[in-house]
């Protein structure tokens, strides 16, 4: 199941059509600051918006691994039903998501 | 160097400052930033996992907000948010499955409700667990209903001898499974037909010998009972001045239950500006099975409160907002209506409030006075101190 959402995440990134590619772009870009060169192989967006056992499997599942590189990790919880350790701090690949920026992109 | 005039400004400056004059005054809110309370806590404040215990020995309002899943502690303040002792919670997250909700019903006690369950916990001061039992024997007081009962909407009601969470009608007791000879679509029909009609609260009396529960306010929307309409189970719970009251969306009044019966005592009509507060949902059709009947951009009620020493109540209404209202802006962050009323419930002012400052769903009602949630939006609102501003009543 984990191994599904992975995968739906990365496919959804890398299958956006035209217009949809070149607002990621410019949201990678303008919003996380990456340089073309910089751009991510995936991004994983960690939110409270599933069931609440799948989403904190999920997070669990996520939490060891944030510092994996050419990988960009969106939080969107509060942690409301996800423990926030790990996803308390921003990094380099590690961002806050909080005015659900990346999900508009889709709209 | 002489005083710099308006002929000194470029003209563009001078443009903005013209305007920046032009624009019309800040509106006048009730709310008073000046008188807040505050509550150090590194955690979202969620209705569910936070409230008000009254403890009538000490004559005063403690309040609690516990983290279930970052720092697993409940943090009890006094009504004027110093923060009195933290109950750690890992003890009972490590014996219940998952929590639907808890709250104080002593100052040394915490009731912990465990998830699509009817088990619950007592915990202690110290975070001992005391007790684990179980609400099945009682959740099918009468053949033919099975209830389940909650506290998530808003939270478990406590008067410190019994506790008022909301009650889900399942279906029958003994047959719960969906009769095949139906389709979906009339099954669906049936449930929201029939569960209008059903209890909507449940009063928990804790007992070590077996807790007992007395299901009432049934059969108390009686508009929904016409043709099948989207009915939604939970209704809002709150005690206010030793008095149960009510409330969802889907209903233009507040109801205030007798605590002992749990039968109405009165039907209160709410209006915001020139309109019921609430939706009126359609009869459910093949088209509209998905949506819901579109409740969420409908007006309802946010909250419920109480001020002691001016005997007004305070109902906070959410405001109706376009349908295609973004998602994030079209819930609590709309515009809603302070509404005052007075002892007879009898409406005596309606405050229009712009959406995102307060969070209208989170009214506090200590001893000194009704305060209603600062919002602070991102990770700040998150990590930061939880404030709030006292509403001024007339």
């Amino acid at each position: 199941m984990m191994r599904k959402v992975i995968i739906w995440s990365v496919f959804a990134v890398s299958c956006v059509p035209g217009s949809q590619d070149a607002r990621l772009s410019r949201y990678l870009q303008e919003q996380i600051g990456l340089t073309e060169r910089q751009f991510p192989k995936a991004i994983v967006v960690v939110s409270e918006d599933g069931c609440p056992h799948c989403d904190r499997a999920f997070a669990d599942l996520v939490r060891p691994r944030t510092s994996l590189r050419d990988c960009l990790f969106l939080i969107r919880i509060d942690g409301t039903t996800v423990d926030l350790h790990g996803f308390m701090v921003e990094t380099q690949n590690v961002r806050f998501d909080d005015d659900r920026s990346f999900k508009k992109l889709a709209s | 160097m002489g005083p710099i005039t308006e002929n000194h400004l470029p003209r563009g400056l001078k443009l903005l400052l013209i305007l920046a004059a032009c624009r019309g005054p800040e509106p006048q809110i009730p709310i008073d930033p000046t008188r807040s309370l505050t509550l150090q806590t590194d955690w979202k404040f969620t209705s569910p996992f936070s409230g008000l215990f009254y403890d009538y020995y000490r004559n005063e309002n403690l309040i609690f907000s516990g983290d279930l899943r970052t720092n697993l502690i409940l943090r009890v303040f006094n009504h004027a948010g110093d923060s009195q002792y933290d109950i750690p919670l890992k003890a009972v997250l490590d014996t219940l499955e998952d929590i639907n909700s808890c709250a104080l019903f002593a100052p040394d006690s915490l009731f912990v409700m465990e998830v699509h369950s009817p088990r619950y916990a007592i915990v202690d001061k110290q975070g001992r667990v005391c007790r684990v039992s179980s609400l099945a024997h009682a959740l099918c007081p009468e053949p033919g209903n099975r209830y389940e009962v909650s506290g998530y909407s808003n939270g478990i009601a406590s008067n410190g001898r019994s506790l008022f969470m909301s009650a889900a009608w399942w279906g029958d007791c003994d047959n719960t499974g969906w009769d095949p000879s139906i389709s979906r679509f009339q099954y669906i029909q049936r449930y929201h037909l029939e569960g209008a009609r059903k209890c909507r609260i449940a009063k928990i009396k804790l007992d070590p010998d077996g807790s007992k529960v007395h299901f009432g306010g049934c059969n108390i929307l009686p508009h929904l009972t016409d043709v099948p309409r989207f009915s939604y189970s939970g209704m809002e719970r709150v005690l206010l001045n030793g008095k149960l009251f009510l409330f969802s969306p889907v209903a233009p009044y507040i109801l205030q239950l007798d605590t002992g019966t749990l039968n109405v005592v009165h039907r209160i009509p709410i209006d915001f500006l020139n309109g019921p507060a609430a939706f009126f949902p359609p009869p459910i059709t093949e088209e509209n099975l998905q949506n819901g009947g579109d409740l969420v951009s409908k007006p309802s009620i946010a909250g419920l409160a109480y001020d002691t020493s001016s005997g007004y109540y305070v109902v906070a209404v959410l405001h109706e907002v376009p349908i295609d209202t973004p998602e994030g802006e079209n819930h609590l962050d709309r515009p809603w209506s302070l509404i005052v009323l007075d002892q007879t419930f009898t409406k005596v002012a309606e405050h229009i409030i712009p959406g995102k400052l307060y969070r209208p769903n989170h009214l506090l009602s200590t001893t000194a006075g009704v305060y209603v949630h600062r919002n602070i939006p991102g990770r700040a609102g998150v990590v930061g101190p939880k404030t709030f501003h006292r509403i001024i009543l007339p």
